[in-house]
């Protein structure tokens, strides 16, 4: 009790010097969290826009799909198994099936190697606003079949709105799959491969189409919150009843993405270092300051019978106290900012609004409040000053009482 | 037996190169009781010699035996341990910590100690008001005249009832009112408590109240003259 008595009236002996220190904490922690959560929110934007288009967050396939990416592996899937899917992980949200295989994509003249997708038109346009990107036509009439086909195929194949096209290729089980589709719809994807390549027939065409009625090649499963996704595939992983099944998170389906985002960070990492170095010496300037001050007082104490540990852990608790509070002060004046932020992202410019929407993306800088940010922003941020406080702490193992005394 | 006792005491700066002796061969006791100034010109050791005696310095040579513990063997930490429950230090520039009241600077010692509180109040108030402080006991160091300082500062020094008190020139820093004062303080202490006091100085005020006074010149022991003897 007396030596925190002594390190909290220590700390108000100087009231500017403690402030100035607790605000160059507080400063350090509101710009750490600003950086690492635009970083973090662009990122997490950039993986929503390229996951919602692709692979979805987590995805259940048979176990051997992975490996060998064919239609011979495609899972058994019909309306009931989804159902139970959905019932029985109370994380998703809701399913979007997929049956897709590469065919050969015949126009009148041209052809091209496809992909052709069997969805869902319904769950596909909830998952990831496909129909708005729709450019011509309809995207799928319950009553009528059809095909949407990406404006870039459609271009290369000198396709428009009406034409029929041809696709050829392999079905379930070494079956030829051949059929004629007209085209009810053009779209853009946002993804450009994908736009040159894709075919969407709505899921009970495409499995009559590859003979493969009631499967499916990937069962995407989106979670109710997206931070759940992990927690969700091991879930399914760990369900025996799914011993045929396989799931997998975006990030294993992805890895070129997560590389991505792992260079992405490293770039941050730079800023955030060189902010880490800059305030880290604001921090030490003061206690270097504080400690050269008080040697003499050092001095007196260890020679009235105060041990070294006693005054060092007075001295450990004085910066222990102005770095707590800095930090908590920094994040409560950065979290109003920072949710600020997340409702109203920094619009990018008139100027990019429509080339990014080209690749389905937003021209904003958008926010995180993923709680992590916080936790590993206070927590370095604290370590940083905790390890500025051994200069004082070496500094009073080492004094020479009587050479202080003299000062 | 004698509160401290010296034997052969040697403190030698440079040893290998041009050798400085600061303290010079002094064999030495001081009795329980005693009021005893060590004094000399500048340099002539007397503060190394009560640094040595402290444990705040350790000799080249010879023993230091204080309440009959030699801390000349001790380590740091032991030395630390000791002074804080042996003896009492006085300074020349009071030393107050500047953040804690006059009483709490007084009892800062004795919590050190981990005495219960009950017995620091008591004592601490009591030696407070002996010195007639009683009024400036919630006063910051800051908020005190120098006198005052050098009296919180002894009832520092005495509060943990220590063997004996070292005080290095307490006076120099003090007018004329002040230092008599103090003096009159150390010296009713010592006369009715039986507090054993070590001082160096160059104050003949000091000099005048010793009952001892002990003469160092060049680091060595020149006189020891004891009053009425």
């Amino acid at each position: 009790m007396l030596l925190i008595k002594l390190a909290w009236r220590n700390l108000w002996r100087s009231r500017r010097r403690t402030w100035i220190t607790i605000s160059s904490v507080i400063f350090a922690v509101i710009l750490a969290l600003f950086l690492q959560s635009m970083d973090y929110g662009s990122q997490e934007l950039m993986v929503q826009n390229t996951v919602r288009f692709t692979t979805g967050y987590a995805q259940i396939q048979d176990t051997l799909y992975q490996d060998e990416p064919n239609l011979d592996n495609a899972m058994v899937a019909d309306d009931a198994f989804m159902a139970e899917i959905v019932e029985k992980f109370t994380d998703i949200e809701y399913v979007v099936p997929r049956l897709e295989s590469v065919m050969l994509v015949a126009g009148e003249i041209k052809s091209r190697v496809g992909f052709v997708s069997g969805i869902s038109p319904k769950n596909e346009h909830r998952f990831n606003g496909i129909k708005d990107r729709l450019e011509a036509g309809e995207f799928f009439n319950q009553e009528e079949g059809g095909a949407v086909i990406g404006t870039e195929l459609a271009k290369n194949l000198d396709l428009s709105l009406g034409d029929s096209l041809v696709l050829f290729g392999q079905g379930f089980q070494g079956s030829m799959a051949a059929g004629k589709y007209v085209i009810v719809g053009l779209v853009r994807h946002p993804v450009p491969d994908f736009n040159s390549r894709i075919v969407f027939l709505q899921l009970h065409e495409a499995q009559w189409l590859f003979d493969a009625y009631d499967r499916l090649t990937h069962l995407k499963l989106v979670p109710k919150k997206m931070r759940h996704a992990h927690r969700l595939v091991s879930a399914v992983n760990a369900e025996e009843s799914l011993s045929g099944y396989r799931a997998y998170t975006w990030e294993e389906l992805q890895p070129e993405l997560v590389q991505t985002i792992a260079f992405d960070r490293a770039g941050t990492l730079i800023f955030l270092l060189i902010l880490y170095i800059v305030i880290g010496f604001g921090i030490f300037g003061t206690i270097l300051t504080m400690t050269l001050e008080r040697e003499k007082e050092f001095g007196m104490l260890i020679s009235i019978g105060m041990l070294r540990g006693r005054l060092a852990t007075v001295v450990f608790l004085e910066t222990l106290i102005i770095n707590f509070l800095g930090v908590l002060l920094g994040v409560l004046v950065a979290f109003p900012i920072l949710i600020y932020f997340y409702y109203n992202p920094i619009s990018l410019g008139a100027g990019l609004e429509e080339m990014m929407a080209e690749y389905g993306m937003e021209a904003i800088l958008p926010f995180s409040l993923n709680p992590q940010i916080f936790v590993q922003q206070a927590l370095i941020v604290f370590g940083i000053s905790m390890v500025i406080v051994l200069y004082p702490l070496v500094r009073i193992a080492r004094l020479d009482v009587l050479q202080a005394s003299r000062k | 037996m004698p509160v401290i006792k010296t034997k052969q005491l040697f403190k030698i700066y440079n040893e290998d190169t041009v050798p400085v002796y600061a303290v010079n061969n002094i064999s030495v006791e001081f009795q329980q009781r005693e009021f005893t100034c060590v004094v000399g010109p500048s340099g002539s050791g007397k503060s190394t010699l009560l640094n040595l005696i402290g444990g705040l310095d350790s000799p080249t040579r010879g023993t230091v035996e204080v309440a009959g513990h030699r801390i000349d063997e001790m380590t740091e930490n032991q030395r630390i341990n000791f002074r804080l429950n042996h003896i009492g230090f006085v300074f020349q520039y009071f030393n107050l910590i500047p953040v804690l009241t006059a009483y709490e600077n007084a009892a800062f010692i004795m919590q050190l100690q981990g005495k219960p509180e009950k017995e620091i109040r008591e004592r601490v108030k009591t030696l407070l008001v002996q010195v007639g402080l009683e009024k400036r006991m919630n006063s910051r160091p800051s908020e005190l005249s120098g006198g005052e300082q050098q009296r919180v500062a002894v009832v520092r020094a005495l509060a943990s009832k220590p063997d004996f008190i070292l005080a290095d020139e307490p006076t120099a820093n003090l007018d004329t009112k002040s230092a008599f004062n103090l003096l009159d303080i150390m010296k009713r202490l010592n006369e009715e408590e039986g507090i054993t006091f070590l001082f160096s100085t160059h104050d003949q005020r000091v000099i005048d109240r010793a009952g001892r006074v002990v003469t160092l010149v060049d680091g060595g022991l020149q006189h020891d003259t004891e009053k009425g003897k």
